[in-house]
């Protein structure tokens, strides 16, 4: 086919101009937007594509040149074959199911309102359901039960009999779930994503419920899609300027703005070669600087200790409730292994988390504070930058000696409160890199400055790293003699979470079907046949301490970061009630050389880890730099009226949502209203004493003095 | 040293393209190294993190964009010969007028980002 060759010229142009927006939008979508938002698989298989389609597209815009030989109007229409050709890719391409319209940039929610039978007839009005969500094309809503729709934005289900909606797809006006209910009421259990909340529809004052959307919407939503306009027009500008010169200049090419570039380039090919030899000085010293140790003093502290040290091992199964667990009176035995373990260690048989959610115990745990706010990492991270009294367990380790070891979540803001880390292990992530990264031991050992884009959006888990896979890593490295004693291990894994989805699942390994047939869909005894999994991944984890020599020496801690409430067959982790099966976690201690087992029923908080490590290795501390308290020097039997408080820190919504235990009772404090518990006799919370006992009860009294201090404390 | 490669990319028509594109792609991502910098300013300040520290840690980054941009304007060095041989169509300028394109919204970026308002 013979072309012509000034509309070759304009066809290229344009056929270009589609590609740089192809090209240009991929690399911002991989480069730029959160992994889970999209489909790196897709978009590259769109990409190549693209690379496919493009003699195609040559041969099509030349055809029309040809046929419809009418200059003038080329190049408008060019322009808008050139964006109805790329919307069109991008919609056949990319990922339909996902990316609707101008949705392309948000996240898809999966929400499902579950309203519970009742006694009573029940009229729940869902008016906000439509104004917040507002269904589009592309996702889908399934009514089950009695819903009668009053109008395009109110719902209504009468009746006793359970109904639900289950709705899948994008929020656009607002983020928040609005409805209303008859005084009547019920009870709705909400599930949003993977948190589960529950509405008590019967609350007096709970007439109007607005829940705000609990997971932080990226700022990058909407200037996004500003940002790709922008760079899209400016794509489009510099052909047609080019075309209008040419135009102007009868194609004399006075002007063009490459030959800017040619006359530029030699000027910045200097400027170039320096700095890539800057570059790679600073590659090569920082590849060196393990091997630089400038901490003389902490050199000198590790080589007096290090013989003498024992190894430190905290184990987190990620979501294990005590309230579950044989070892503490549960009626299924699905701890056989642990209840032989725990012979000679000691056993804290009522210990709470101080967060009910996995994001705030990590901090608190290595600073032996309570958590104070959500997204707790930069915040303590600040804290323990900039105040004496702050310390970071691993870097006190770190200086004393230790090798110190981390496998646990990466949020982005870990660097943080990370600095005392020296190594990290079984992570999801290109762990040699990462070690790489943080120079153990070297000069940038007390620093993350950076961690670069590529590591913070790694992949995200994938089924096979899901549950017991840092466990059963953390077992093969140990058999490999990886950790070079005297090392502390943090290791905190997946362990009885479940794993959310539409068909939430447990992994429960070879132990499916112990309690309950295959078919039936009760999570509460899934989840005893998780702890079944896990009691027995904890026996080969201890038998490989055996076999290694580690055992006797090494204080090994095993805890859970927070537990999972059951209530009428559903779940719920990191909600409002802090329920006692949240906050009740299992601690089990066993200290070097212990041969005597000991059980300790009275209140502790998992943030008087730090202390007690402290204590064990004798390092010198003031008592005021913590808010837990060491289990060795403070036994929990000669602690009179201790409370500890436990708090919700996903969302700052909840900061005003914290409870606060006694050896028996519980007060919790949410949406500006009391309830009180006693949680010895009433491990279900179902009873509300709070009107019962009254405001003046001189326990319930103390209860309120010692909440309100604690609030004003870590929230002011 | 700058003659000789000069005069190499005089010899080689996919050296000289590989050189032009290579600089101004390193220009463009050190740009983007800045504004990484200038972003970080306050957390470096917060935790007074050592001078040399903030040398070694940007200084590996932009080793890292250096490689990246090696391997970024060779290919694109690589497909524009290839168009040319195939559709004998020269598309210097609108590969060119690309990275123009992001040069200039990264300068707007930066000095968006010196101002504390990150652009995107």
């Amino acid at each position: 086919m013979k072309i012509n060759q000034t509309n070759v010229k304009r066809i290229l142009y344009f056929e270009s101009i589609l590609s740089a927006f192809i090209f240009s939008s991929t690399l911002y979508f991989w480069f730029l937007q959160p992994q889970n938002f999209i489909s790196k698989q897709r978009l590259l298989i769109a990409f190549i594509l693209w690379l496919l389609l493009t003699p195609v597209l040559f041969f099509i815009f030349s055809f029309f040149h040809k046929k419809h030989n009418r200059n003038q109007n080329n190049l408008i229409f060019c322009i808008i074959f050139s964006f109805l050709a790329s919307g069109l890719f991008f919609f056949l391409f990319i990922d339909k199911a996902h990316i609707p319209y101008n949705l392309i940039l948000l996240p898809k929610q999966n929400i499902t309102i579950e309203i519970k039978n009742s006694n009573s007839q029940q009229n729940v009005e869902l008016t906000g359901f439509y104004n917040g969500l507002a269904p589009v094309s592309y996702s889908s809503l399934e009514l089950n039960g009695d819903w009668q729709k009053v109008d395009q934005t109110t719902l209504i289900h009468i009746g006793k009999e359970s109904a639900s909606i289950r709705y899948s797809g994008w929020m656009i006006d607002n983020h928040f779930l609005e409805f209303r209910k008859n005084p009547v009421g019920g009870e709705a259990v909400i599930h949003w994503n993977d948190a589960v909340e529950y509405i008590d529809l019967f609350s007096k004052d709970a007439r109007k419920i607005r829940l705000d959307y609990p997971f932080p919407i990226p700022k990058l939503s909407i200037n996004s899609v500003l940002f790709l306009t922008i760079i899209s027009t400016f794509i489009l500008i510099f052909p047609i300027i080019q075309a209008v010169i040419d135009k102007l200049s009868n194609n004399r090419e006075l002007i063009r703005f490459d030959l800017w570039f040619a006359e530029t380039t030699p000027h910045l090919q200097k400027f170039t070669l320096i700095t890539s030899i800057i570059f790679t000085i600073a590659t090569i010293t920082l590849f060196l600087t393990p091997f630089i140790n400038t901490d003389k003093e902490a050199k000198e502290i590790q080589k007096n200790n290090s013989g003498d040290l024992p190894n430190i091992f905290v184990i987190i199964v990620d979501a294990l409730s005590a309230e579950d667990m044989s070892l503490f009176g549960y009626q299924l035995n699905n701890t056989p292994n642990l209840n032989k373990i725990i012979q000679n260690w000691s056993v804290y048989t009522n210990a709470q988390s101080p967060s009910v959610c996995s994001i705030g115990v990590y901090p608190s745990l290595i600073t032996g504070h309570y958590p104070f706010i959500m997204r707790p990492f930069a915040q303590y991270g600040n804290q323990i930058h900039s105040s004496d009294s702050w310390i970071d367990l691993f870097q006190v380790l770190d200086n004393y000696g230790y090798n110190t070891y981390w496998s646990g979540y990466l949020p982005s803001g870990f660097y943080h409160t990370g600095s005392g880390v020296n190594y990290t292990f079984a992570m999801p992530y290109p762990t040699q890199l990462l070690n790489s990264w943080f120079q153990p031991k070297g000069i940038r050992k007390q620093y993350f400055p950076y961690i670069p884009l590529s590591l913070q959006q790694s992949e995200n888990y994938s089924s096979s790293q899901f549950s017991d896979y840092r466990l059963s890593h953390t077992i093969q490295l140990l058999e490999k003699n990886t950790f070079q004693s005297p090392f502390f291990l943090y290791l905190h894994y997946d362990g009885v979470h479940v794993m959310p989805g539409i068909e939430w699942i447990y992994p429960t390994g070879s132990y499916y079907g112990t309690f309950l047939p295959a078919n039936n869909s009760e999570f509460r005894l899934r989840y005893d046949e998780a702890i079944l999994n896990q009691d027995n991944q904890i026996k080969e984890f201890i038998n490989v301490l055996k076999s290694k020599g580690l055992f006797e020496k090494s204080m090994i801690i095993i805890m859970a970061d927070h537990g999972q409430v059951f209530k009428e067959g559903y779940l719920a982790q990191c909600s409002t009630k802090i329920s006692l099966a949240e906050t009740h976690v299992p601690l089990l201690i066993k200290y070097p050389f212990q041969n005597k087992g000991e059980i300790i029923s009275n209140i502790v908080s998992t943030i008087d880890i730090t202390p007690t490590i402290l204590d064990l290795l004798s390092i010198k501390y003031e008592k005021t730099w913590f808010d837990g308290k060491s289990l060795l020097n403070n036994k929990p039997d000669q602690i009179e009226n201790r409370f500890v408080f436990s708090g919700n820190t996903f969302n700052e919504r909840y900061k005003s949502i914290i409870s606060i235990m006694d050896n028996n009772f519980k007060l919790v404090f949410r949406n500006n209203q009391y309830f009180f518990y006693d949680y010895k006799n009433d491990p279900a919370e179902e009873n509300d004493l709070f009107n019962e006992y009254g405001e003046d009860n001189p326990i319930v009294r103390r209860m309120i003095d010692a909440l309100n201090l604690h609030i004003n404390k870590i929230f002011d | 040293m700058i003659r000789k490669l000069h005069q190499k990319s005089q010899k080689h028509y996919w050296f000289s393209l590989f050189s032009k594109y290579l600089v101004w792609i390193v220009f463009i991502l050190e740009i983007f190294l800045l504004t990484n910098l200038f972003s970080s300013l306050s957390l470096i300040n917060a935790y007074g993190i050592p001078i040399f520290d903030v040398f070694l840690t940007f200084g590996f980054l932009g080793f890292l964009f250096l490689i990246e941009a090696i391997v970024s304007a060779l290919l694109l060095a690589l497909l524009q010969i290839a168009i040319e041989r195939f559709f004998s169509v020269n598309l210097s300028a609108i590969l060119m007028g690309l990275l123009l394109t992001i040069l200039i919204i990264e300068w707007i970026n930066l000095f968006l980002t010196e101002f504390n308002k990150a652009f995107i």
